[in-house]
């Protein structure tokens, strides 16, 4: 089921009425969200939620024997089992073919043919999000961090709780469990917010996210015919549509959970207010970065030692979040180019400036902060190239199309109206996410403290425009990982 | 609670009016699908040949210059799959009926109108012809279905501008108002070529159930059916993938081998039509249609 479609529209107030108003106790209000996760999951296909209550019954076993266990050995025997079962399961479906044709590559360089064949295998809905979930409760019990949790209730709705289900954001037990394990009551005020966050995510995600796919589906598909420029409009308006597509799905999951009185984790900070590539990172996908940074990057040595150890951990990472995407040598290149950028900023020991958010106070900000918000935006254009060509091969023949005496004309696009009323809409979601940059979203800020109908007609303005610029119903991107 | 249910309902409530007002606006709107629906059930006793297809058939036949009374039943993007639906729909209200011509086009075997970009006019199909084509909601409605934006000038045009909503003749022929597109179909050949080559043949296998399926109930009326390939402009012609193109002239070669009932036109590359004839690279205009008429209604006449 889609958060942008009609289907979602009609589930939402079933379940919320059945919530607060029929299953009234905490025990039927978990298994409520458990029966609606799974119908909201099975909409999509019936046939993987074996693969979701699968990883539930896994990590709720070892992680009471993970606590049972007095041996550190043992213990750890147990999380490995842990982890080779989650990571098995998400390497069939995700990267199995993926392996197979590098191995058959590589044994052909030798000569050899491997006589393995591919599978046809589809990849299940949020299985990267969800995975990383059960793995992490794991890890923290092992490092007793947490206590594991008798209550299988409990542990299933943490894992397959609908709003975060298929894209994150990817929760944490130590800070979502105790919220599942408590009785919620509701909040007016934080109910209220919710819907203003699930308005401006409907915004992000249907008028500009979805508007600027029709043009970068074009583009990425035809590159070969187009001008530099228009190659460049492509690859500037992807660089909108990924951030608008995921961070509105984040910010329609969370205002989602508030209804049900439950506080997700901030998945974007305004990436694209950065000032550096380091600053954007701790502002990107940070429910993923933060998984990456706890469970790979510190375990590996982090930050710690000399600047050549920073700098291998850094490219580690950054490479393994690249595959986390997908099973393909684009991410890794994708990754590996975020690795790259990052260098310089090791080198000089900036990569931890700028923890605070850009003009803080200030209306406007300084040239010295808009030339980095510039440079760090134009590298993730570029960058980003990799991350939606179809192949590398493409991707590099994208970036060289750009780079042509094409790059100075008019771009030649389909339907100049419509692209300048994109550019239009892109300008007023810059401000409003401007205007909003200290709080938890764009809306929280905006028009909440102007009188009631200025406020309501704001709101009415962003419906409106969320039903005029309504087309088909597109999927979210970060759905495919 | 009380309050938060309250102040929603009451923020939902202006947008609910709208939408239901537009929804009944815009089904008063006379559109081509209830006027066909309405036109079928008027000559039902009189129509002996039917025209089934998407945009190439809409606009490539002409029922006026076939000898017996015929009636044009193609949509634009009309797949194969909803062919078969309306000739289950309509078959057996038409007694007289003899002859079914299909278009069995570049595109036939490669698509179906649920999985295009152009699956929204599944609700046409709800609406107007109750073919219950798909259960979800936004496609049995005209506001849920449509772009705001696009919703908004059908309104205008038609309540405030008093323009036309209708697009088909009496005999459900469309036709284009000019000649040709205004820029030269040399140009753009290759770009029609290029969207309508599919990505895979995922569809193929179920698309020519849906064309045996067509045959057979046709033959359990006692009715012919006609594939016909339409004339296409070189520009198309020459940037179109030879396998696709193969698969679907196969298909017709194979249906009328297989089939007593059926027959197989291909006027893919026929000389008799010029430049003159199309009105951009994969539709003929008024003379192109006047032609392909002629030569499917001689082709009808002498298989008799």
């Amino acid at each position: 089921m889609l958060f942008n479609s009609i289907d979602f529209a009609i589930f939402i107030p079933i379940v919320f009425i059945l919530y607060w108003f029929v299953f009234r106790s905490l025990k039927s209000q978990n298994v409520l969200l458990i029966i609606a996760s799974y119908v909201f999951y099975a909409w999509w296909d019936w046939r993987f939620l074996g693969l979701i209550i699968v990883s539930t019954l896994i990590d709720y076993s070892i992680g009471l024997a993970i606590d049972k266990q007095q041996k550190k050995k043992s213990k750890k025997t147990l999380l490995t089992l842990s982890i080779l079962l989650n990571l098995g399961i998400l390497g069939f479906f995700k990267y199995y073919n993926f392996f197979i044709e590098n191995f058959k590559a590589a044994f052909q360089l030798f000569g050899r043919d491997l006589d393995i064949n591919y599978l046809n295998i589809i990849l299940p809905v949020g299985i990267s999000f969800y995975t990383f979930q059960t793995m992490s409760y794991s890890i923290d019990i092992y490092r007793n961090k947490i206590k594991p949790t008798t209550n299988l209730i409990a542990f299933a709705s943490f894992i397959c709780f609908f709003p975060q289900l298929v894209a994150g954001p990817i929760e944490r037990a130590s800070s979502f469990l105790p919220q599942v394990e408590k009785r919620r009551v509701f909040n007016y005020a934080k109910a209220t917010d919710g819907l203003k966050q699930i308005l401006w995510g409907l915004f992000k995600k249907i008028v500009i996210a979805d508007n600027c796919a029709v043009f970068v589906n074009d583009i990425f598909e035809n590159y070969s015919t187009y001008s530099g420029s228009t190659l460049f409009f492509g690859a500037f308006l992807f660089t909108i549509q990924i951030y608008c597509d995921f961070s509105g799905y984040s910010d329609i999951a969370i205002g989602v959970s508030r209804l049900f009185g439950f506080n997700l984790k901030k998945n974007f900070a305004f990436p694209y207010f950065s000032r550096n590539i380091a600053e954007f990172w701790r502002r990107w996908h940070i429910s993923l970065t933060t998984w990456f940074k706890d469970y790979f990057y510190i375990p590996i040595g982090g930050s710690r030692g000399s600047k050549w150890t920073q700098l291998r951990n850094t490219f580690a990472i950054f490479l393994v979040i690249g595959l986390w995407h997908g099973a393909h040598w684009k991410f890794v290149v994708y990754g590996f180019i975020n690795a790259l950028h990052f260098v310089p900023y090791i080198i000089r020991g900036k990569n931890t400036k700028y923890t605070s958010i850009i003009a803080n106070n200030k209306w406007f900000p300084n040239g010295k902060e808009i030339f980095g918000m510039f440079h760090t935006f134009l590298f993730l254009v570029f960058a980003r190239i990799f991350f939606r060509a179809d192949s590398l091969t493409s991707a590099v023949e994208f970036l060289s199309g750009i780079f042509s005496k094409s790059l100075f004309s008019l771009p030649q696009l389909s339907n100049t109206t419509d692209a300048l009323i994109l550019l239009i809409l892109i300008i007023f979601f810059f401000v409003v996410e401007w205007f909003g940059r200290a709080k938890e979203h764009a809306l929280e800020q905006v028009f909440s403290k102007s009188k009631r109908y200025y406020r309501l007609a704001f709101y009415y303005s962003i419906v409106f425009l969320i039903f005029y610029f309504n087309g088909e119903e597109q999927q979210f991107i970060y759905f495919q990982f | 609670m009380k309050r938060f249910l309250k102040q929603t309902v009451l923020f939902l409530i202006p947008v609910l009016v709208i939408m239901i007002t537009m929804e009944l606006a815009l089904r008063h709107i006379p559109n081509d699908y209830e006027l066909k629906n309405a036109q079928i059930a008027l000559k039902k006793e009189s129509i002996k040949t039917l025209i089934l297809g998407s945009s190439h058939s809409l606009y490539g036949f002409n029922p006026e210059y076939f000898t017996e009374e015929a009636y044009n039943l193609g949509h634009v993007s009309q797949t194969i799959d909803l062919d078969y639906l309306l000739l289950k729909k309509y078959i057996k209200e038409l007694p007289k009926l003899k002859t079914v011509v299909i278009r069995l086009s570049y595109t036939t075997l490669h698509e179906q109108l649920n999985e295009s970009t152009e699956s929204w006019r599944q609700k046409d199909y709800n609406l107007y012809y109750n073919l219950n084509v798909s259960n979800k909601l936004k496609l049995n409605s005209e506001v849920l279905s449509v772009k705001l934006r696009n919703n908004i000038k059908r309104l205008k045009n038609y309540y405030l501008e008093h323009e036309a909503s209708i697009s088909v003749t009496n005999s459900g022929w469309a036709f284009f108002e000019k000649p040709h597109v205004v820029k030269p179909i040399d140009d753009f050949g290759w770009t029609v070529a290029k969207k309508h080559t599919a990505k895979d043949n995922n569809l193929v296998e179920e698309n020519i159930k849906f064309l045996e399926k067509i045959v057979n109930l046709s033959n359990e009326h006692s009715v012919n059916v006609i594939l016909v390939t339409l004339p296409a402009h070189k520009s198309y012609r020459d940037n179109l993938n030879t396998s696709q193109l193969e698969m679907v002239v196969a298909a017709g070669e194979k249906m009328k081998r297989k089939y007593s009932n059926c027959n197989y036109l291909n006027l893919m590359q026929s000389d008799s039509f010029k430049d003159i004839d199309f009105y951009d690279p994969d539709h003929l205009n008024t003379n192109g249609a006047k032609k392909l008429s002629l030569l499917v209604d001689d082709f009808i006449t002498q298989s008799k």
